[in-house]
């Protein structure tokens, strides 16, 4: 089966994300088969800058460890990547560079100095180059330069020419194209979360600048004009928050976006939103921590903070998509879920997926179209008294927003009595605290199962269990594996809480063996489901140096 | 401090003990929780005055309050509010106004909890500059914990966490709110009953952040630690060495126990505000004009 990687590396400001997003690009007009991959230190000059863009026959779910083209843009990515270079593999680099083996120099630094006086442009030479050894569409490429570039586009589309000339003929060829135009999207994690936001009926976002969740902050911010989304970045997340609930208090619909260590500064507004029954949707891209961490590498490292932070007892939605696609589904299933049950929401997402490009089917607005779930202003009028907490059997109260009628909306970070007002009545505390966890009742009614790949029967296989954005991984392992006349299953998780317990206990009893697959060390799914269920799995595979799981990696350890 | 006698008028007799302003009042809440002596229940009756001289629809104010003895005015007005948590009323009344711009957004809190933890939060809100106001109480620690020092604790001032006397330099709250942006900065005492409503109405009524700090007696904790003596006292003690002087240098609004300080208003600027620059970028993006 065909399957290429093409990897892009160089230091950053060399321009590799903007050369990598033109390929990808034109690789998507030409209705190719794509997974992209964006790597990055944690600074704005120097360091590794990477982009990986696989091209397949079939789905591509992910992305790969070695490399059939090398496009490096310095000495040390040369260096860095050589060893990954399959064999048969192909090398393009900087004419001055040293390297071993099958290696197509372009000077392209000189030609871009020499022939357009624009040294600038000499990474458009190189993506020339490696466009030409590829053989992708070259018409299609312009096409897209052209849309990037505008104004410059001219001497951009002159640096491609010049590097496809020098590099002469393909040596590769890519796989055939599976799609028209319009019949799918290109898009990050990080995009799919912020449209799903906005199809959701998302008007508001405060936030305060953490990687990898600003990549949502910035996207809403570019919409706003278009969609009349306020987006306003707080002074820390603390602001962040509360900022946020201060406009769900309002009657609108909230997001705040962050990673681990926004996120527990965010806790005690957390708590906030459970108490006062305030709906606010959370997004956390995760990156290694403790602490700083690695800023821009990923890892799933937040899911037990997710699912326990906060001081007190309250119901909460996490969920942790495992595609771009289902980040934009998810994320307005967290807007209805937040806003049905009048509880904070937690989307987990981490850097992998938020930055990395993948296709989908046309997202569908209209399937994730918002349902008010606010007191009309009318009924509220009718209303002979309003309780913004009136005890239920549902546990959810009525909400209206306040300002819409003469009625109060009273909220109170203290314990508070069906009215509102603060109390410290015993009787109504234990009338509140059971109403609020009442919820949970049914939002546990209305969280999907985890998914079962490849469907049927678990007897005698090995259960790779996973959660969130390695889905691609772990499935395309359960391929290989399989193929190998292996017997493996994944059971994969992307609504982890409240956590479905009941088609658990049916797998574990099924399966010969049951392995956890995780982006952290401690095996942090697996922990939850021996704390909800009692029962453990009997194996664990774990990465957490900041880099994503892959079908290779899961393979090896498996093999172990 | 020497205490005076004065002959006083009996203040008019009110039908049946009822509070003229009871209609912005959840009389249901009543009596309060605060100290007798304590300066924030005329803080809340300048500020209802002012309401009603302005003939405010009380469904067009939101008053937000944070924790401490100044966050129960949130519980005590007959508005839409919210009592936040610790440090946070400026955060939420943010978001509150940029979601519901047609509301007016009234922080009422202490100096604790908008000068310590909430600190960050109001020098970016004054920054900002979006049509909130915010009313601190200062009372010079934190009343309703026990008399904890605070941000604003005089040098010297003996509280339960300073047995020793405070070692840390206190804020000047004018002149942070001045430096920090604040197009509208005035103090008061809380025995200028008048002066505090007209200040509240020009708060009410004009555009961008509006900081109004009034110095009120604490005679349960800070009062009776520093030996102040009743909350009568104090304000006496303010009587005589309040000086006003409207339109002084922020910089000169220092307090120092034992000596005259000045009230009055500092700031009064016309500055292009948050809400005005963004209906400006909304009308320039559908090509309209304001």
């Amino acid at each position: 089966m065909m399957d290429i990687v093409i990897r892009l590396a160089g230091a950053a400001g060399q321009g590799v994300q903007t050369v990598g997003e033109v390929l990808a690009r034109a690789a998507f007009r030409s209705g190719l088969s794509l997974y992209a991959e964006q790597s990055y230190h944690s600074r704005i000059r120097g360091g590794e800058n990477a982009f990986a863009l696989r091209l397949t026959e079939g789905t591509a779910w992910g992305t790969r460890e070695d490399t059939d083209l090398l496009v490096a843009l310095n000495q040390e990515m040369l260096d860095n990547y050589l060893p990954t270079v399959a064999d048969g593999g192909l090398v393009v680099c900087e004419a001055e560079l040293e390297a071993a083996g099958k290696v197509i120099r372009i000077p392209a630094g000189q030609m871009a100095k020499d022939e357009l006086n624009l040294p600038i442009a000499a990474n458009m030479v190189m993506l020339g180059a490696a466009a030409r050894v590829v053989g992708i569409d070259e018409q299609v490429l312009s096409e897209v330069v052209r849309e990037a570039f505008g104004d410059k586009a001219e001497l951009n589309l002159k640096a491609l020419a010049l590097g496809g000339e020098h590099a002469g003929k393909p040596l590769l060829q890519v796989p055939l194209s599976t799609y028209s135009r319009g019949e799918r999207m290109l898009l990050t994690g990080g995009e799919a979360v912020g449209a799903g936001a906005i199809a959701a009926g998302c008007r508001y976002l405060s936030s305060y600048p953490m990687t990898p969740g600003t990549a949502v902050l910035t996207y809403m911010a570019n919409q706003a004009g278009r969609w009349g989304l306020v987006v306003e970045q707080a002074e820390d997340e603390i602001a962040a928050i509360n900022m946020a609930l201060g406009a769900a208090y309002a009657g609108v619909r909230s997001l705040v976006t962050t990673s681990g260590g926004g996120f527990a500064l965010m806790v005690e507004g957390l708590s906030l939103a459970g108490m006062i029954e305030t709906p606010v949707v959370i997004h956390i891209g995760q990156r290694p921590a403790p602490a700083t961490g690695l800023p821009t590498r990923t890892g799933q490292e937040e899911l037990l903070f997710a699912v326990h932070a906060g001081h007190g007892e309250f119901p909460r939605y996490v969920v942790a998509p495992r595609t771009a696609e289902e980040a934009f589904y998810l994320t307005a299933k967290a807007f209805d879920l937040a806003e049905k049950y009048q509880i904070p929401a937690l989307i987990l997402t981490d850097q992998y997926l938020v930055d990395s490009y993948s296709l989908c089917e046309p997202l569908d607005a209209g399937r994730v179209a918002p349902r008010s779930y606010l007191l009309p202003a009318g009924e509220l009028a009718a209303m002979e008294s309003y309780d913004r907490f009136a005890l239920t059997a549902s546990g959810i109260s009525p909400r209206a927003a306040p300002g819409v009628s003469e009625k109060l909306v009273l909220v109170d970070s203290d314990e508070h009595d069906s009215y509102g007002r603060i109390t410290e009545d015993l009787q109504i505390r234990r009338e509140m605290t059971e109403k609020r966890l009442r919820k949970e009742l049914a939002l546990r009614e209305d969280v999907a199962p985890p998914t079962l790949y490849p469907d049927g029967s678990l007897e005698g296989r090995t259960v790779l269990l996973g959660w969130g954005s390695t889905y691609g991984a772990i499935r395309e392992a359960v391929d290989m594996l399989n193929a190998d006349g292996g017997s493996y299953a994944l059971v994969h998780f992307s609504e982890v809480w409240p956590l479905r317990t009941q088609e658990l206990e049916g797998f574990f009893a099924e399966a010969a063996c049951v392995v956890a697959v995780e982006g952290n060390a401690t095996g942090q799914l697996a922990r939850l489901v021996a704390q909800q269920t009692g029962l453990r799995v009997q194996g664990r595979i774990g990465r957490y140096d900041g880099r994503p799981l892959t079908a290779e990696g899961i393979v090896r350890e498996v093999g172990r | 401090m020497p205490v005076k006698e004065k002959k006083q008028a009996p203040p008019p007799e009110i039908a049946q003990g009822r509070h003229p302003m009871e209609k912005y009042l959840r009389t249901d809440r009543i009596p309060h929780i605060w100290c007798a002596g304590c300066g924030l229940g005329t803080t809340v009756s300048s500020f209802l005055y002012a309401m009603d001289n302005l003939g405010l629809d009380p469904d067009s104010v939101a008053v937000i309050s944070g924790i401490g003895c100044t966050g129960r005015v949130a519980g005590y007005v007959r508005m839409d509010s919210y009592h936040t948590t610790h440090g946070r009323p400026i955060p939420f009344a943010t978001g509150l106004k940029l979601a519901k711009p047609d509301m007016k957004a009234v922080v009422f809190s202490g100096d604790g909890d908008l000068f310590a933890i909430g600190g960050n939060h109001f020098i970016h809100a004054a920054r900002r500059n979006l049509d909130i106001n915010v009313i601190c109480v200062n009372n010079l620690n934190y009343g309703m914990t026990g008399g904890q020092a605070g941000p604003t604790t005089p040098l010297g001032g003996r509280c339960t966490t300073s047995p020793y006397g405070n070692f840390e330099h206190p804020f000047n709250l004018v002149y942070l709110a001045a430096s920090a942006g604040a197009p509208y900065v005035a103090r008061w005492t809380s025995l200028d009953v008048r002066r505090l409503q007209r200040a509240i109405e020009e708060m009410l009524v004009r555009k961008g952040f509006a900081f109004l700090e009034i110095i009120a007696p604490c005679p349960t904790n800070y009062g009776r630690r520093n030996k102040l003596g009743e909350g009568l006292d104090e304000l006496r003690y303010y009587a005589e060495h309040a000086v006003i002087e409207h339109g002084a240098d922020p910089a000169d609004t220092e307090i120092l126990p034992g000596k005259d300080f000045l009230v009055g208003k500092f700031v009064d600027e016309e500055e292009p505000t948050y809400w005005e620059m963004y209906q400006d970028k909304v009308a320039e993006l559908e090509g309209g004009r304001r």
